[in-house]
């Protein structure tokens, strides 16, 4: 009698696969964005800490092909928004401005417009919050007062105000709600297909 | 034991490290006391009760009626603050310290209400109690120490003991600056000077004549 021959892990895997259906266009355009995506905030990261220069970024970007470059692109520009942000340092948040420029040179006028926005929610937020924070800290005084404890010496932390840390909270809100808006309008605009 | 009216002593009487612990009793409004480093909750090695015996002593001296308002910490270090967490968690005591030492004590799971800059702190809404807090580095960047001006008292923390000062050599400390503190510090007037250990010696230092002598031996064998 003939022996059986016993079919490998490959051959097994092969004709699993072969009848497995193919995939749709969609569902290889969400495999390439998952591939390529975190290369772009990879690089996104990089210059943001100044770890490379404006030439090496374009220079990483140009050297990947058509399709792959522009998912780098999306994710470059998706990251550089992101890196605006309330309390965030303000020189990271000029670099991306400056990111998005050189992967968008055309739309120069559209990132200077949202940087001036984003600047101006920024300083309201940092006013607001200054103004809230010596209302807090008055209070906090009145609060140590009413325990018998004063002088020139002790000074609330407001760190551990909870009530303060509620109304910072409320406020990050609101303006990260605005700042989101922002951003949202900037990618769209930017068009980087 | 009884210092003044309204000032307790604690010197640590057990056989591992912890600090000495004074109690400015019923200092607050509604009689609430105010602790000057607590000191460990248990200590380290032999596993001795600190918080617990500080307590059954203010308890003999008839302070257990009303709760720990204030918890004064000269710095950060454990032997001095690990306590602090609990009379926080427990009692609802507010936490008072230098700034520059709110991270470390952070470190150890602390939370700081109120930071101490050099200035006066007043004690009561009657302001009975008017103490003099100064930023005496060297030990520890955010190191203070309390001068009661009206009784020349003077708690020292660990910056100077009995006939030594406190270390320098851990992370943040720094002998030169220690010195300058110990000069600094040396140039009150001080009758009762009531430091964080008890090494060899109960840690309080009463007299006038009795204190500058400790600085003298200070200055002339360490420096």
């Amino acid at each position: 009698m003939e022996e059986e021959r016993i079919k490998s892990a490959f051959e097994i895997a092969m004709e699993r696969i072969s009848s497995l259906p193919e995939l749709t266009s969609e569902e290889i355009a969400a495999q390439k964005e998952k591939q390529y995506a975190p290369l772009g905030e990879a690089i996104a990261g990089k210059y943001l800490r100044c770890l490379i220069g404006d030439d090496e970024m374009i220079g990483e970007v140009d050297k990947l092909g058509a399709e792959p470059g522009q998912i780098v692109r999306r994710s470059l520009a998706a990251s550089f928004c992101r890196a605006m942000r309330m309390e965030g340092d303000p020189d990271e948040a000029e670099r991306a401005l400056k990111g998005i420029n050189l992967i968008a040179p055309s739309k120069s006028s559209l990132v200077r417009k949202a940087g001036e926005d984003v600047h101006s929610i920024v300083d309201k937020f940092e006013r607001e919050k200054r103004v809230k924070s010596v209302e807090f800290g008055v209070s906090a005084v009145q609060s140590m007062g009413k325990l018998g404890i004063s002088g020139s010496a002790p000074r609330p932390n407001l760190n551990e105000n909870g009530e303060w840390q509620q109304e910072l909270k409320r406020m990050r809100q609101s303006y990260e709600s605005e700042l989101e808006t922002i951003r949202t309008r900037l990618l769209r605009e930017l068009q980087i297909a | 034991m009884k210092l003044f009216e309204n000032l307790y002593a604690y010197p640590w009487q057990g056989n591992d490290n912890n600090c000495n612990s004074y109690v400015f009793a019923g200092a607050l409004d509604g009689g609430k006391h105010v602790v000057v480093d607590p000191g460990h909750l248990v200590t380290p090695y032999y596993r001795e009760s600190g918080l617990d015996r500080l307590l059954e002593a203010m308890d003999k001296d008839g302070l257990a009626g009303a709760p720990v308002g204030l918890v004064i910490l000269t710095h950060s270090h454990p032997d001095h603050s690990e306590s602090a967490v609990v009379l926080r968690s427990e009692y609802q005591a507010l936490v008072a310290m230098h700034e520059a030492d709110e991270p470390a004590y952070s470190a150890l799971g602390g939370k700081v209400d109120l930071f101490l800059d050099e200035g006066t702190l007043e004690l009561g809404k009657s302001k009975a109690v008017v103490l003099k807090i100064f930023h005496s580095p060297g030990h520890t960047p955010g190191h203070v120490t309390i001068y009661w001006p009206d009784r020349q008292v003077l708690i020292a923390g660990d910056c100077i003991f009995y006939r030594s000062t406190g270390r320098a050599d851990l992370p943040g400390g720094d002998p030169l600056i220690l010195r300058q503190t110990i000069e600094r510090l040396s140039k009150l007037e001080i009758e009762y000077l009531l430091s964080g250990h008890a090494y060899g010696h109960p840690g309080i230092i009463s007299g006038r004549e009795e204190v500058q002598d400790n600085f003298r031996y200070v200055r002339n064998l360490l420096y």
